[in-house]
């Protein structure tokens, strides 16, 4: 191992302090030197390569701010960007709402209550791709099981496409979505709600509380880190979105679901536009920051208040 | 598994990543060594890419070769057609490209117009049956005079129709119709049958299909969605409108079934072949599956306009990378590939069009008069020119698509025109 | 995408004994989450109880619930297709990516946990940043750069991407697991005349295998899974990981989908999964709510 060579040099518990913080350089330099190579450089170069007519094959032009001036007015980012803020106001309040039911259910040890928790995480470890590809299939008109169940219900009479019309080709990525991630809502909220001491509910309790107002007085309230985690982490995700519109809609019907990452991919590897890609990407990162931001300062606002 | 990387290497690896990148922006021009002109050097075994959808007959071809061949084997590669071209560009890149490309015919410009391919005129100029190559599929691998690739697997686009729904509609089935006019009209009294028949279909949501199948009823009613040199798109033609109009036409009037809107092409074929369709444009590959297909009596026509026919020349090209390191046996291959006796007995006996005219002549074509027809096609068939096929007519996200769409199912052809405009305009600028 | 399991750390109080105040009542509860829950894991398994339909009938319009025969064509033909090979892909660049975010987490979680290093702050902001900087928001210029590197078109280019995406939440995840265990531990160990490293391979490693375990598992479900950058980094059908195979799959040749072959590449993409997290979901749950970090 490399770090064994330095490692011999045996610090004392009160050897000299220099020796010692070379040595915890030593410990975190392998992964340091490995996310500025794949991430830090990378995000210089792509602030770089967005101020370029930049090929794929490498031709390359420096071109100022062109590519931002091009963002500007290029209608289809800015719509990609307001049915991505859509999707991402969507899933997030979705999330919260099921997560929250679901952590509430499974928050007490009580019997079978594990097995509950297993199956509502089970679709978190699979991928979105093979998610996607499962909801492809399920909701396939001819050989899907859902189509088939609501023709047999008599709901509906004749084909059923979910991904020929805006809403229903929302609402089915938002489902697939909701179950493919709420387990993990559910676990954070039920985390956060196993470490509300129970002093609280048991005093509200003899003041005569109803579970309803014990929720909105005691767990709302001492839930917000939690739910400010939760935020942050779904309207990331969400901002990010790509697997299941690229297999799902394909950004249909009629480029309606253009998630923002499907623009920065076509324009680099389809257009070979990779200059183009790199301004939007960085038009992206910026967003995801401020919004990061905000979320954190309302988090600590309302913690401090 | 070497694919582990053990900490030290890692570490190292790091490192040298760190050091790399910052060099990396002064150093990334794509440097391919050209042969020089007219000379190919290198008769090593080959490797070569094909397209998936174009797989089964290059697997016979290969097969042949390879057993003729032993020192010099090929090893064909399956890419997946809507990555190709982007796989075969990254793979320039890194140095990465096979001897031999074979590419869709309508994305060959996107290799040439990057200037990947080998300079193979003066090979093609020695060919005593240069002039009985498919033209179309010669002229889009022609830059300035100079020729990159040749035709390797061609596929024409043409109108399908159903013998006995014309029978039944009172149509004569020895006259498909040869304008839109007739079109539409045979569309309509086929409708009239009732009984869940429809006149026509096509994949109302596939952006590809529609290129091979809609683009020839533009052509032939005497114009063009694009201009020449294909650097912008002419969607005022009065060609266009003419083709759009007749689709929408048979919309309106519900002489097709409403799932086209939403195909994407995984229903394409099958209307027709549940005898259920009256008309439906498609590529020659449709003959072997509706063929197979009992009880259903069909036709083929060459695609009608307002002026005349069109078709589509789909397929495949094939040319030689730019710095092959096996050019010289590439080259023995694709000359290999046309010879007259592989022709008649590989190409022609999977069942597909061969690319000389003068090998159509076949017992394998002459068995199947559709075949024959559609090889008749290939002189006159067209490739629509532009270095953005995959941007414009591929991608599901693409202008041409939506410019369909809202002309046909939102039957707004002035929005259609303004938004097309802008689409073209934009994904023609990267 | 996987950023979506990117959680942080969070202190939390112990669970307590619940008072249990029953909101519903039991049977009510078990109805309606019971079937809930058979919901959530139905179209997994239906999944995996389809693939073993012919393809025809797999195709076939209505729907079977059961397979009426049972058959491995579907199967078999994802294997004469070459599947093994990419199965091989995803299970090399997942055991890479596994090992070296597991081992890199350790260390750096010991380094940052329990040394004074001078940037120390700076470099863990550094890393914690990456989790705000979304990976497909640089995917252009990393493109380029591994390209440079020669490490497109290569597995081992994979593995390092991934083990980047594994790493913030590793790290955080290893230097809680260190804070938490007692400075004594590691005191009494050097005074035995133990190296640095002996002391946290023989003595905290053990101590913080939960937080190990959480840390692997959590880079095995990022490796398995990934589809864009295997999409965009890999040229070669030869090098496709199997969610890329899967897309590939659904573009068949003429519009010739096989949805039974389709779908059971998606079993073989989903299942390790499931069997990894059914067998060690305890480091798992426990790793993403912040338990097991303290062993």
């Amino acid at each position: 191992m490399a770090l064994s060579l330095s490692a011999r040099t045996r610090p004392r518990r009160r050897g000299p302090q220099a020796r010692r913080q070379r040595l915890g350089l030593l410990f975190v330099l392998p992964a340091v030197a490995l996310v500025l190579g794949i991430f830090v450089v990378p995000v210089v170069v792509t602030a770089v390569m967005s101020f370029y007519d930049w090929s794929l094959l490498g031709q390359r032009r420096f071109i100022g701010l062109d590519n931002y001036r091009r963002l500007g007015e290029d209608t289809q980012f800015w719509q990609s960007l307001g049915f991505t803020t859509l999707y991402t106001v969507i899933v997030t309040a979705a999330l919260l709402v099921v997560g929250f039911g679901l952590a509430l259910a499974v928050r007490h040890r009580r019997r079978g209550v594990g097995v509950l928790r297993t199956a509502f995480v089970m679709p978190v470890v699979i991928g979105f791709a093979t998610a996607a590809y499962l909801t492809l299939w399920l909701l396939d008109d001819r050989i899907g099981i859902v189509p088939d169940l609501l023709r047999r219900a008599g709901l509906v009479e004749g084909s059923v496409s979910v991904f020929s019309t805006f809403p229903t080709a929302l609402a089915a990525v938002v489902v697939l979505v909701v179950w493919k991630t709420v387990g993990l809502t559910m676990l954070l909220l039920m985390t956060g709600m196993q470490a509300i001491s129970q002093d609280f509910y048991e005093a509200a309790q003899v003041d005569g509380a109803r579970p309803a107002r014990m929720f909105r007085s005691i767990t709302l309230p001492l839930l917000r880190p939690t739910i400010g985690l939760v935020l942050i982490l779904t309207v990331i995700g969400s901002y990010l979105a790509f697997d299941q519109f690229f297999i799902l809609t394909q950004g249909g019907p009629d480029n309606s679901t253009i998630p923002v990452v499907y623009l920065i991919y076509r324009a680099g590897f389809i257009d070979f536009d990779l200059g183009y890609s790199a301004a939007m990407s960085i038009g992206l990162m910026v967003i995801l920051l401020i919004l990061t931001a905000i979320q954190l300062l309302v988090v600590r606002n309302r913690e401090d208040s | 598994m070497n694919t582990t990387p053990r900490p030290r290497r890692l570490a190292a690896v790091a490192a040298a990543l760190v050091a790399a990148t910052l060099t990396a922006c002064s150093n990334t021009g794509a440097d391919t060594p050209s042969s020089p002109t007219g000379q190919l050097t290198g008769s090593g075994p080959a490797t070569m890419w094909v397209r998936a959808a174009d797989e089964p007959m290059d697997k016979a071809l290969v097969a042949a070769w390879n057993e003729a061949n032993p020192t010099r084997k090929i090893t064909m590669l399956t890419v997946p057609d809507a990555q190709y071209v982007q796989k075969y560009v990254q793979a320039v890149r890194s140095g990465d490209a096979p001897d031999l490309a074979a590419v869709d015919i309508a994305n060959v410009k996107s290799l040439t117009g990057e200037n990947l391919l080998t300079d193979i005129t003066a090979q093609v100029n020695a060919l005593p049956y240069k002039a009985a190559l498919a033209p179309a599929g010669v002229d889009i691998s022609t830059v300035d005079g100079r020729i990159y690739a040749l035709p390797h697997q061609l596929d024409v686009s043409m109108l399908y129709y159903n013998k006995t729904l014309f029978t039944k509609a009172g149509l004569d089935p020895a006259k498909p119709p040869a304008s839109l006019d007739e079109l539409v009209d045979a569309a309509r009294k086929i409708t009239a049958l009732g009984d869940g028949v429809y006149g026509f279909s096509f994949a109302g949501n596939c952006a590809g299909c529609n290129a091979y199948t809609l683009l020839p009823y533009i052509w032939a009613s005497g114009g063009d969605i694009m201009n020449a040199d294909g650097t912008q798109a002419t969607l005022d033609d009065p060609a266009v409108a003419a083709a759009l109009n007749a689709h929408k036409t048979m919309w309106d009037d519900k002489l097709m079934p409403a799932a086209v809107k939403d195909d994407n092409g995984a229903t394409w074929l099958s209307g027709f072949q549940s005898g259920k369709v009256g008309m439906v444009a498609l590529g020659s590959f449709a003959v072997s599956v509706y063929k197979a297909q009992p009880g259903l009596d069909f036709g083929v026509t060459p695609i009608p306009g307002a002026k005349g026919t069109a078709s589509f020349l789909g397929g495949d090209v094939v040319g030689i990378s730019k710095g092959a390191k096996n050019a010289q046996t590439a080259w023995d291959f694709i000359a290999w590939s046309m010879s007259e006796d592989v022709q008649k007995t590989v190409v022609a006996k999977t069942g597909q069009l061969t690319v000389r005219a003068d090998t159509a002549d076949n017992s394998f074509t002459h068995a199947e008069p559709r075949l024959l027809t559609a090889n008749q096609l290939i002189a006159q068939a067209k490739v629509p020119v532009t270095a953005k096929y995959n941007a414009l007519f591929i991608d599901p996200t693409g202008p041409y698509l939506q410019f369909i769409r809202n002309w046909v199912f939102a039957g707004d052809p002035a929005k259609a025109v303004a938004d097309g405009k802008d689409g073209f305009a934009s994904r023609l600028r990267s | 995408m996987s950023t979506t399991l990117t959680v942080p750390r969070e202190r939390v109080a112990a669970p307590r004994r619940t008072l249990r105040p029953q909101w519903l009542p039991a049977a009510a509860f078990y109805t309606v989450f019971g079937l809930l829950a058979l919901l959530f894991v139905a179209p997994l398994a239906w999944l995996v109880v389809s693939s073993f339909k012919s393809s025809a009938e797999f195709a076939q319009t209505p729907p079977t619930l059961l397979p009426t025969r049972f058959s491995l064509e579907n199967y078999q033909r994802l294997l004469d297709a070459g599947l093994w090979r990419n199965v091989v892909n995803s299970v090399g660049v997942t055991a890479g990516t596994v090992l070296a975010a597991t081992v890199l987490s350790v260390l750096a979680g010991y380094g940052f946990a329990r040394f004074r290093f001078r940037l120390r702050g700076l470099l863990f902001l550094v890393i914690l940043s990456t989790m705000m900087i979304p990976f497909q928001s640089i995917i252009p210029s990393l493109y380029l750069i591994l390209d440079e590197l020669g490490l497109t078109n290569s597995l081992l280019g994979l593995v390092l991407v991934y083990t980047v995406f594994a790493l913030p939440f590793g790290i955080f995840t290893m230097r809680a697991a260190f804070t938490a265990v007692p400075a004594a531990v590691e005191e009494a160990a050097i005074v035995d005349g133990a190296g640095s490293l002996s002391t946290l391979w023989r003595v905290l490693v053990p101590i913080v295998a939960p937080g190990v375990a959480t840390v692997a598992l959590y880079a095995f479900f990022t490796a398995w899974n990934e589809f864009l950058a295997a999409l965009i980094f890999t040229t070669r059908q030869e090098q496709y990981t199997l969610p890329v195979v899967l897309a590939n799959l659904q573009t068949g040749a003429g519009g010739t989908l096989n949805w039974g072959v389709l779908e059971t590449g998606a079993v073989f993409a989903a299942v390790p999964c499931i069997a990894i997290f059914l067998i060690l979901q305890r480091y798992y749950v426990a790793g993403l709510t912040g338990g097991a970090v303290k062993g």
